[in-house]
């Protein structure tokens, strides 16, 4: 009766803490109001010298493979800089779990160099106001993948999503000239990445492509494939199936394969999950714009580790005088994907 | 036709007819060339299959007066599994043997048992309400397939595992386990059991049914077909993936309650639950057609009418 009575309040609190783990992309809310990608994207980082022990906190606003090309670029951070470095990823996926790891930051403040965060939110104050204390205490914050309030941070290191979606859209309207109609698949369009990227693709195709649908899948695998083959039946004139996050690609890139209709209908997308690489290999996927997170972890920790040691010109050196850094993408059709392949090996991913 | 009648009450007749009522409504407004194309056809049989599979081992839990709150997440587990345990038998050889394919399924299929019996040891021996027992597992299990890979997808290559949920190839094993449930339920003292546990545990008890060894079944049943069915996603996306079956728990709840069961216990049929699967999914497929624009959106507040309406209608039935 008392393992009973004991087991009913732990089970419903294990039950709260854990529901809601299921993984979001990694790269949610992109804030929209950056400048065109720099030209000189990946800075060579001088070694500067390690921080007496202290190590550099990466915070993570979910958990998926996403942050494991972020992680390997943490290590090659490091080893450039000296300084040590981190991840927490926050497993529960919400705000609280991430106000949780901040706050636990600020506990050990005398062990972290700084804290570089994804921020779930940009709206939630919990989390600006967590940062802030950080700040307060001394401790630099900089943010990665997902912005944050500006004056909760000192930078932001990430992808420009509007201009990622504009070069996409580039590219896509030089491999297709006349253009076309098209479906949109992502796990949710209000997504401020999923905004800025679909935004940022109709700049740059221009008139000639014309959206017909945007299917929402939760983030279901499986309804993101459903959804591929409804597209595929109710719009039957759209030539063209863009996936705007990363899990899309593949599941469209298979979809239009099994349904044999490689000749008809052209499949492009974000990022290069590791099952995304064979589709790209052999032409089913026509064209995709991924981006650098690798480049998130290891200038994450060289500019974390400049703030830490008061380098303010070293610091600026690397910010070029703005409060932010745009890693870039990359554009990768069956043309250029050994070069890309190898690139990713060179750095020990197995997508990104 | 009493024999006929028996199979298909009034009840399931009326599912039919919804059935049919959607597919006119379909054909009505202008997609019934799409709806019937083979592309199509072969989607809804699957998303049918796919459903259905893991739907009717729910049916059994709540017609015994349980409930299974855990098999999205058991899907998730089983899918990860699968693809770890085919990727490790098979290797990456593309033309593995059927030898992979069992031991994927097999995998699956264990993992459903031995959660569906750890439900049973918490829901009889330590006497926690199935809501709570199943709710844990629910957050465990899709913790556990986030920590085995890190979160990381497990795709796997090979063919012969494709071929599972290619096509529509899942259907075989809907068909077998409706088979099985339909046997059990309908044909079996443990089956007569289940539904007066479910109508009544305590007289259940009292007459002599060992109502711990139905719970057992019951739940085993259901956690082996989630586990099962958790292959069949990994075969269809190509890769076990522990961002599958979010909520999928619900969709199964929600077929189960439009096919007449009641979350009470005691009452539903297979027969019932099948039909609740195909309106459910004919209803989201027909959505997908008819509805050009924000399509996705509309699906829940369907579904959920959908539900309303089925359940009402079973109210009214039983108040005559």
């Amino acid at each position: 009766m008392m393992i009973r009575r004991l087991l009913l309040p732990i089970l419903a609190v294990m039950g709260l803490l854990l529901a809601g783990c299921a993984p979001k992309d990694g790269a949610n809310d992109k804030p929209s109001n950056l400048p065109p990608p720099d030209a000189k994207l990946t800075p060579s980082l001088a070694p500067s010298g390690g921080s007496g022990g202290k190590y550099a906190l990466f915070i993570t606003n979910a958990n998926s493979p996403f942050w494991d090309s972020v992680e390997a670029g943490m290590k090659k951070g490091t080893a450039e800089t000296g300084a040590q470095a981190k991840m927490q990823r926050n497993t529960a996926g919400d705000v609280a779990g991430q106000i949780d790891l901040l706050t636990q930051a600020l506990t050990k403040k005398d062990e972290v160099l700084g804290v570089c965060v994804s921020v779930l939110e940009p709206g939630a104050q919990g989390i600006a106001d967590a940062m802030k204390k950080l700040r307060d205490a001394g401790v630099p914050v900089i943010t990665m993948d997902a912005d944050g309030k500006a004056e909760a941070r000192t930078a932001f290191i990430g992808t420009n999503n509007l201009e990622a979606g504009k070069l996409l859209g580039q590219k896509v309207k030089e491999l297709i000239p006349g253009g076309g109609k098209y479906c949109a698949f992502v796990g949710t369009k209000s997504a401020q990445n999923a905004r800025d990227r679909i935004a940022g693709f109709k700049q740059g195709a221009g008139d000639k492509f014309v959206e017909v649908e945007i299917y929402e899948d939760a983030v279901d695998p499986n309804k993101a494939q459903s959804n591929a083959e409804t597209a595929l039946t109710a719009h039957a004139d759209a030539s063209i199936l863009l996936g705007l996050w990363s899990y899309n690609g593949p599941l469209l890139g298979r979809t239009v394969k099994d349904q044999k209709k490689l000749d008809k209908v052209k499949v492009i997308c974000f990022d290069a999950e590791q099952n995304l690489l064979p589709l790209l290999a052999d032409g089913t996927v026509t064209v995709t714009c991924v981006q650098r997170p690798y480049e998130f972890g290891r200038q994450g920790v060289a500019l974390l580790n400049l703030l830490a040691k008061g380098d303010k010109a070293g610091a600026d050196k690397m910010l070029g005088g703005r409060d932010f850094i745009d890693t870039g993408v990359d554009i990768v059709t069956k043309e250029n994907y050994p070069q890309f392949k190898a690139g990713l090996d060179a750095k020990g991913l197995k997508g990104s | 036709m009493s024999g006929l009648r028996r199979v298909f009450r009034a009840r399931e007749w009326t599912l039919v007819l919804a059935v049919v009522a959607v597919v006119l409504a379909i054909t009505v407004l202008g997609r019934g060339q799409q709806f019937a194309s083979e592309n199509n056809r072969t989607q809804l049989l699957r998303q049918i299959a796919l459903l259905g599979t893991f739907a009717v081992g729910e049916a059994v839990v709540i017609i015994a007066g349980g409930i299974d709150l855990s098999v999205g997440s058991v899907i998730a587990l089983g899918a990860m599994l699968s693809a770890l345990a085919i990727n490790r038998v098979a290797g990456a050889q593309p033309d593995a043997g059927l030898a992979g394919v069992l031991v994927a399924l097999g995998a699956g299929a264990l993992l459903g048992l031995l959660t569906g019996l750890f439900h049973s040891l918490l829901v009889t021996k330590l006497r926690l309400p199935p809501f709570i027992a199943t709710l844990s597992t629910l957050a465990g299990l899709r913790s556990v397939s986030q920590l085995i890979t890190n979160s990381a997808p497990v795709p796997v290559q090979i063919e012969r595992f494709k071929w599972l949920a290619d096509g529509t190839h899942a259907m075989y094993f809907f068909v077998a386990a409706a088979i099985a449930v339909g046997l059990l339920l309908g044909c079996t003292r443990a089956g007569r059991g289940l539904r007066a546990m479910g109508g009544n545990e305590d007289a259940a008890r009292l007459s002599g049914l060992n109502t711990a060894r139905l719970k057992t079944l019951a739940y085993g049943v259901c956690g082996v077909l989630a586990g099962i069915a958790g292959v069949l996603y990994a075969s269809r996306s190509g890769q076990g993936d522990c961002r599958l079956g979010v909520g999928y728990e619900l969709r199964a709840i929600a077929a189960c309650v439009v096919g007449g069961c009641s979350l009470s216990g005691g009452t539903g049929s297979l027969s019932g639950v099948v039909l609740g699967v195909v309106l459910m999914e004919t209803v989201l497929n027909g959505i997908g057609l008819v509805i050009s624009r924000n399509a996705t959106m509309w699906e829940g507040l369907v579904t959920g009418v959908v539900v309303v309406l089925a359940v009402t209608l079973n109210a009214l039935r039983r108040e005559r």
